[in-house]
C-alpha cells in the first residue's frame, strides 16, 4: 500500500535542543496511528511538523505526495487538527466561530449546525466562548475540525482536555470515519486510549522513535509489562521466594501487598506459589505499566536483537 | 480580493469591535480631539488661520501620539494574546500569507475605525469655522493620519512576529514607540549641534523620511500651513522638489513605503516562520 | 508733534473758495463731455447723467465733475458696475481722465479702461494739478488707479478701485500711485486687486486714514517718503503687507497688518527706515509679523501682534529699536536673528511687552515678570542655525527640546530678553481688533454636514461590514 505521509530522515531541533532525533516514519491511507510516549518524547513536534507548524531541520515529510515544505498549501488542504488545548477567541460565540471556520474552509452553511450538534455545544453555540469550560472548548476545536470531510484527522491528545462527553463523541465519529478510509494521526500518553483507537502505535522517548508496532503486539507487550498487585493478610520473604522461584520478576514487597511482573501465562504458577508459601490472597489487581518499564522492555528487547 | 482574507478580516474586526478597551480608547480619542478643535476653533474666538494651523497640529500630534501606540498595543496583543489561535488559523486550508493579510486588515480596520470617529468629528467643527479651504485641507491631514495609522499598524504585525512572545513584544512596541515619538526627534535635533551646516540641510530634510510620524507631521503641516509655515527651510524644499505639491507627494510615497514594507516582511517572515 | 501739525495746517486750506454762482452743464448719454469742458468756464459744473461715454478727457479747466447728484451713491464693493454712477470708458487708450487744472473735482463717477502699458504709466485718472479732488468714484479697469504726479495737496476720498484680474499681478498698475508729491490726503478708500495698494515715491507729508486694501501685492508699496502718518487703515490678505523702505518719520496707529501669507510675506516691513513710531496697530496672522533690515531708532509700541508664524524677525543693522507695551500672543516664534542682538530695547520706563508663552511668575506682585523672559526658545536658536530645523516645528521632540532647556540650560539662549516682561496681555482698546472682528473665514455648514456623513457613513460602513459574517448562518 501507498504510504500517505512518509518522515524521511526527519529531524527537528529548536536550537540547540534536539526535539526529534532523525527518524523514518510510514504511515498509509486507512490507518489509524497513534504517537505514543511520555512528554517530551516529541510527539507534538511531530504533529505540528505534519500540519506545517513546524518546519524539519533536516529531512522531508511528504504528505500524498505533497512535500510540506515546497507545497504547503495542498497539504493543508488535506488535514484537518486539533491541537492539545484548543483556543479560540473568547470573544466569539461558539457559531460564529464554527461559522467563521465553515467560511475559511468553503463548507456549507448545514454543517454548522450539524458538527455543533455532533459535539452537543447546540445549546451553549450562542455564548462567547471566553465562557467556555475547557472540555467545550475542546469539543468546539473538535467541531471545526470536523466541518470538512478530510483525508487526514491529526489530534495532539485528543483526550487530555477533552470531557467524557467530548470522548464519547469522538470515539464514535473516528470509528464511522475509519470505516470510510479516513487515515487519523493523533498522538497520546495515554496507553488506554491510544490502544482502543489505534492501528498502529509509535513510541517515541526523548525524541527517538523507539518503536513502531501493530496494535494487537503493542498489548501483548503491554500485558506483558503489567504488575500485579496481590493483596495478603500479610507478607513474608518465603513468598517472595517462591513467586521468583514460579517465574515472577520484578518483586517487590510492601507489608501486606506483593508487587510482580509475569508473562500471563506464568501468572496463575505464581499465585499458586505465594498461596503455597502460607500467604492468604485477598484481592489481585494489575496496573498498566509505566513509561519507564515499557521503555526498559523495548530498550532490553533492542539489545537482545541488535 | 481573496475571499479568505475578507472573511479573516471581518471576524478580526468584530473582535476588537466587541473589545471594551478598544472602544474606550476610541471614544476617549474621538472626545479628546473634538475638544482641541472646539477649544482651538470655537472657545479661543477664532482670529485666523493660525488657529487652524495650531489646532490642526495639536490634533496630528495627538494623533501621531496616540494611533501609534493604539496600533501597536493592539497588533501585539491580538497576535500574541491567543498564539493557539494563530496557530489554528494557519492550519487551516488558507495560506498563511493571506490568514496574515487577512488580520492585518483587521487591525487596519479597527485602527481606521478609531481615528474615522478621531480625526472625523474635529473636521465638522473645523468646516463649521473656516468652511471649504480648511475642509480641504483637513481632509488631506486625515488622509496622512490614516496612512500613518497603517504603518504603524504594519510595524505592530512584524514586532509581534518577530518578537513572538507577548512581553518581548510589549516591550520591544513601546520601545520603538517611543524612538519615533521622542528620540528620533530629538536625536535629529542634537545633530545640529555637531554637524556643519551643510550636512545638516541633508540630515535634517531626508531624516524626515526615516520616521513615519515625521513625514505625516510634515506633510499635513505642508497642507494646512503651507510650505511658508517652514520658512527658509520651506523654500529650500520647493527649490529642492520644484513645487509644494512634489514634495507632499515624495512625502507620500515616503509614508506608503513605511505601510507597505513591514507587511512585506511580515509575509516573508510569517511564511517561513516556525510556529 | 510736527506731523500733525502740519496736517492740521493742511486741512484749513483744502476747502475750495464758493465765491461766485457758477453754471452748470448737464452731459447726457450719447453727449460728449469733451464738449462740455470746452464750454465750461473755471469753477463751472458739469453733471454727467446715468449712461456709458467713451472718452479720455483733458480737465483744462477746474470744473466740477459729477455724476447725478441728490443721489447717494453707494460704494459697494461687490457691485463692479453701479449703473446708477455714469461710466467714462478709455477704450483702454491712455489716460482715462487727466487733470492739469489745478482745484478739480471729480465726483461720483466711475472711470474705467485705462491703457495697459505699464511703461507709460496710465491711469484711470491722473492728475498734474494742485488741489484736485477725487471723491466717491469708483475705478475699474485701470493700470494705476489715481494717479498724482507732482501735483501737491490732492484729496482722494471714498474711491473704490479695483484692479483687472485678467492681467498677471506684475503687468498690472498700482491703485493710488503717488510720486514726486506732498501734503495728499487718501481717506476712506478700498483698493483690491491692483499690484500695490498705495505707492508713495517721493511724497510727502500725506495723511492716510481709514482705507482698506486687500488682496495686492505690497499693501504699501513706500520708498523715500517722510513725514506721512497712517491711521486706522486696514492691510489684509495681501502678498505683502505694508514695504516701508528708505524714509524716516513715519506715524503707524491703529492699522491692521492682517492675514499675508507666503514666502517672503510680512505684515510690516522696515527697510533702513529711521523714527518710525508705530503704535496701536494690529499685527495679525502673517507668515512674519513685523520684519526690520538696518532700520534704526524706531519705536513699536503698544500693538498687539498675534497669530503670526514668526513675530519678529530682524536682520543685520537694526539699531536702538524699541519695543514695549506690545502683546505678544500665539505666535510660533517670538523671535528671528540673523546677527547677535544686543542693540534693541525690549523694555522701556519700567515694563517690557507681554508674551504669551512667558512662564516666569510674578512673587512680588507688581505685574511684572521676576525672570526675564528669553525671547528665542532653543529651537528658535537651533532654527537660525540651520533652517531646517523648522521641519521639526510643533513636533513632541521640539517641544521636548524646550522644556529640557528650561529645567536645564544647556545653550546661550542669545542675548535677547525683556527684562520686564509682563504678566498679563496689556488692555488696550485702541488697538482696532473690530476691523477683522472674528475673521474672514466663511464657515460652511455644507461642508461641516459633509463631515459629519462622512464620519458617520464610514463607520457605520465599517460596522456593517463585519456583523455581515456574523449573521451569515447564525439563525438557528
Amino acid at each position: 500500500m501507498n504510504p500517505l505521509i512518509t518522515l524521511s530522515g526527519f529531524e527537528k531541533r529548536f536550537g540547540e535542543v534536539r526535539a526529534v532525533h532523525p527518524l523514518d516514519l510510514e504511515i498509509v491511507a486507512g490507518e489509524s496511528f497513534a504517537l505514543l510516549g511520555p512528554n517530551g518524547g516529541g510527539k507534538t513536534t511531530i504533529l505540528r511538523a505534519l500540519v506545517g507548524l513546524h518546519t524539519p531541520t533536516a529531512g522531508r515529510v511528504i504528505i500524498d505526495g505533497h512535500d510540506i515544505v515546497a507545497e504547503p498549501d495542498s497539504v493543508r488542504d488535506l488535514i484537518s487538527y486539533v491541537p492539545q488545548r484548543v483556543g479560540m477567541p473568547g470573544l466569539l460565540t461558539g457559531r460564529e466561530v464554527v461559522t467563521f471556520f465553515s467560511q475559511l474552509k468553503g463548507t456549507a452553511d448545514e454543517r454548522i449546525g450539524e458538527v455543533l450538534d455532533l459535539f452537543a455545544l447546540t445549546e451553549s453555540a450562542d455564548r462567547y466562548t471566553r465562557e467556555f469550560s475547557g472540555g467545550m472548548m475542546q469539543r468546539l476545536g473538535l467541531a471545526v475540525a470536523f466541518l470538512q470531510d478530510v483525508p487526514l484527522y491529526i489530534f495532539d491528545e485528543p483526550t487530555l482536555n477533552l470531557d467524557a462527553l467530548g470522548i464519547e463523541c469522538l470515539q464514535n465519529l473516528l470509528k464511522a470515519k475509519q470505516q470510510n478510509g479516513t487515515t487519523v494521526v493523533f498522538a497520546s500518553h495515554s496507553l488506554h486510549y491510544a490502544m482502543q483507537l489505534a492501528d498502529r502505535v509509535a513510541l517515541l522517548v526523548e525524541g527517538r522513535l523507539v518503536r513502531v508496532e501493530e496494535v494487537p503486539l503493542f498489548r501483548d507487550t503491554i500485558i506483558r509489562e503489567m504488575r500485579v498487585r496481590v493483596v495478603l493478610d500479610h507478607s513474608t520473604d518465603e513468598m517472595i521466594v517462591a513467586a521468583r522461584l514460579a517465574g515472577a520478576e520484578s518483586l517487590d514487597q510492601n507489608g501486606k501487598q506483593i508487587w510482580f511482573r509475569a508473562i500471563p501465562e506464568k501468572r496463575l504458577d505464581v499465585f499458586r506459589a505465594i498461596e503455597g508459601a502460607g500467604g492468604n490472597i485477598r484481592e489481585i489487581h494489575t496496573e498498566t505499566p509505566d513509561w519507564e518499564a515499557l521503555i526498559r522492555d523495548y530498550l532490553d528487547s533492542e539489545e537482545e536483537s541488535g | 480580493m481573496n475571499q479568505n482574507i475578507w472573511v479573516i478580516s471581518r471576524q478580526e474586526f468584530t473582535l476588537n469591535r466587541r473589545n471594551r478597551w478598544v472602544v474606550s480608547f476610541a471614544v476617549l480619542f474621538a472626545i479628546l480631539t473634538l475638544l482641541i478643535a472646539w477649544f482651538g476653533m470655537i472657545t479661543s474666538g477664532y482670529t485666523g488661520f493660525q488657529d487652524f494651523i495650531r489646532t490642526s497640529a495639536s490634533i496630528i500630534n495627538l494623533g501621531g501620539f496616540l494611533i501609534p501606540l493604539f496600533a501597536l498595543l493592539l497588533g501585539v496583543f491580538s497576535f500574541l494574546t491567543n498564539p493557539e489561535y494563530l496557530e489554528l488559523l494557519t492550519t487551516q486550508p488558507v495560506p498563511r500569507s493571506q490568514v496574515l493579510l487577512g488580520r492585518y486588515l483587521g487591525l487596519v480596520m479597527t485602527v481606521l475605525g478609531a481615528s474615522i470617529l478621531g480625526f472625523g468629528l474635529p473636521g465638522i467643527v473645523i468646516a463649521l469655522v473656516i468652511g471649504v479651504e480648511g475642509a480641504l485641507s483637513y481632509l488631506l491631514v486625515i488622509c496622512y493620519s490614516f496612512l500613518l495609522a497603517i504603518a504603524f499598524t504594519g510595524l505592530s504585525v512584524l514586532i509581534s512576529l518577530l518578537s513572538g512572545r507577548r512581553q518581548i513584544a510589549l516591550g520591544i512596541a513601546l520601545a520603538v514607540w517611543i524612538f519615533y515619538e521622542l528620540l528620533y526627534g530629538i536625536l535629529i535635533l542634537g545633530t545640529t549641534l555637531y554637524l556643519s551646516p551643510a550636512t545638516l540641510k541633508v540630515v535634517l530634510s531626508l531624516g524626515l523620511l526615516g520616521n513615519p510620524i515625521d513625514i505625516a507631521r510634515v506633510l499635513s503641516l505642508l497642507q494646512v500651513g503651507g510650505p511658508h509655515l517652514f520658512g527658509p527651510a520651506g523654500a529650500t524644499l520647493i527649490k529642492m522638489t520644484g513645487s509644494s505639491f512634489l514634495a507632499s507627494v515624495i512625502g507620500l510615497a515616503g509614508l506608503l513605503i513605511w505601510v507597505v514594507v513591514p507587511v512585506l516582511i511580515s509575509i516573508r517572515v510569517f511564511n517561513k516562520q516556525d510556529l | 508733534m510736527p506731523i500733525t501739525a502740519l496736517l492740521a495746517l493742511l486741512l484749513v486750506n483744502q476747502t475750495p473758495s464758493t465765491d461766485v454762482p457758477r453754471a452748470v452743464h448737464v452731459v447726457k448719454a450719447g453727449q460728449s463731455i469733451a464738449l462740455a469742458l470746452q464750454k465750461a468756464a473755471p469753477g463751472d459744473t458739469i453733471r454727467v447723467t446715468t449712461g456709458e461715454y467713451y472718452e479720455n478727457l483733458v480737465i483744462d479747466v477746474p470744473v466740477v465733475l459729477t455724476g447725478p447728484v441728490n443721489r447717494t451713491v453707494p460704494v459697494d464693493p461687490s457691485d463692479p458696475s453701479p449703473h446708477s454712477r455714469p461710466i467714462i470708458r478709455g477704450g483702454y487708450e491712455g489716460n482715462v481722465i487727466h487733470i492739469i487744472a489745478p482745484g478739480t473735482v471729480v465726483d461720483g463717477l466711475q472711470v474705467s479702461e485705462a491703457g495697459p502699458q505699464l511703461t507709460k504709466d496710465y491711469a484711470c485718472i491722473l492728475v498734474e494739478a494742485d488741489s484736485v479732488k477725487i471723491r466717491n468714484c469708483v475705478i475699474t479697469e485701470p493700470l494705476h488707479g489715481i494717479y498724482v504726479k507732482a501735483g501737491i495737496h490732492a484729496v482722494i476720498e471714498d474711491n473704490v478701485i479695483r484692479g483687472r484680474l485678467d492681467l498677471i499681478e506684475s503687468d498690472r498698475g498700482n491703485g493710488i500711485h503717488l510720486w514726486n508729491t506732498k501734503r495728499n490726503f487718501v481717506l476712506r478708500n478700498e483698493i483690491v486687486d491692483v499690484r500695490d495698494g498705495i505707492y508713495f515715491s517721493f511724497a510727502d507729508s500725506t495723511l492716510i486714514e481709514g482705507n482698506h486694501i486687500h488682496q495686492v501685492r505690497y499693501g504699501l508699496h513706500y520708498m523715500y517718503s517722510n513725514y506721512n502718518s497712517f491711521r486706522d487703515n486696514l492691510f489684509e490678505r495681501n502678498v505683502a503687507g505694508a514695504a516701508l523702505m528708505y524714509s524716516h518719520d513715519i506715524e503707524f496707529t491703529r492699522n491692521t497688518f492682517a492675514r499675508c501669507r507666503g514666502f517672503r510675506a510680512y505684515g510690516i516691513l522696515y527697510q533702513s527706515m529711521d523714527h518710525v513710531t508705530a503704535r496701536d496697530n494690529l499685527v495679525l496672522d502673517n507668515s512674519r509679523g513685523i520684519f526690520m533690515n538696518n532700520a534704526g531708532n524706531n519705536l513699536i509700541e503698544g500693538n498687539d501682534v498675534v497669530d503670526n508664524d514668526l513675530a519678529i524677525q530682524l536682520n543685520g543693522g537694526c539699531d536702538g529699536n524699541i519695543f514695549v507695551g506690545n502683546n505678544f500672543i500665539n505666535n510660533l516664534s517670538s523671535l528671528l536673528l540673523d546677527v547677535s542682538d544686543r542693540e534693541t530695547a525690549w523694555s522701556d520706563r519700567g515694563r517690557g511687552n507681554y508674551w504669551s508663552d512667558y512662564d516666569g511668575y510674578d512673587l512680588d506682585r507688581d505685574g511684572i515678570g521676576d525672570i526675564p523672559y528669553s525671547i528665542q526658545n532653543v529651537f528658535q536658536i537651533l532654527e537660525s542655525r540651520v533652517p531646517e530645523v523648522r521641519f521639526y516645528l510643533l513636533s513632541p521632540a521640539a517641544r521636548i527640546l524646550e522644556l529640557a532647556e528650561k529645567s536645564l540650560p544647556i545653550l546661550n539662549l542669545g542675548d535677547a530678553r525683556d527684562p520686564l516682561p509682563v504678566m498679563r496681555p496689556i488692555v488696550n482698546n485702541e488697538v482696532p481688533w473690530q476691523m477683522v472682528a472674528g475673521s474672514n473665514a466663511q464657515g460652511s455648514v455644507i461642508w461641516a454636514t459633509v463631515y459629519l456623513i462622512l464620519t458617520i457613513a464610514l463607520f457605520a460602513l465599517l460596522m456593517f461590514w463585519s456583523r455581515r459574517q456574523v449573521s451569515v448562518g447564525s439563525a438557528p
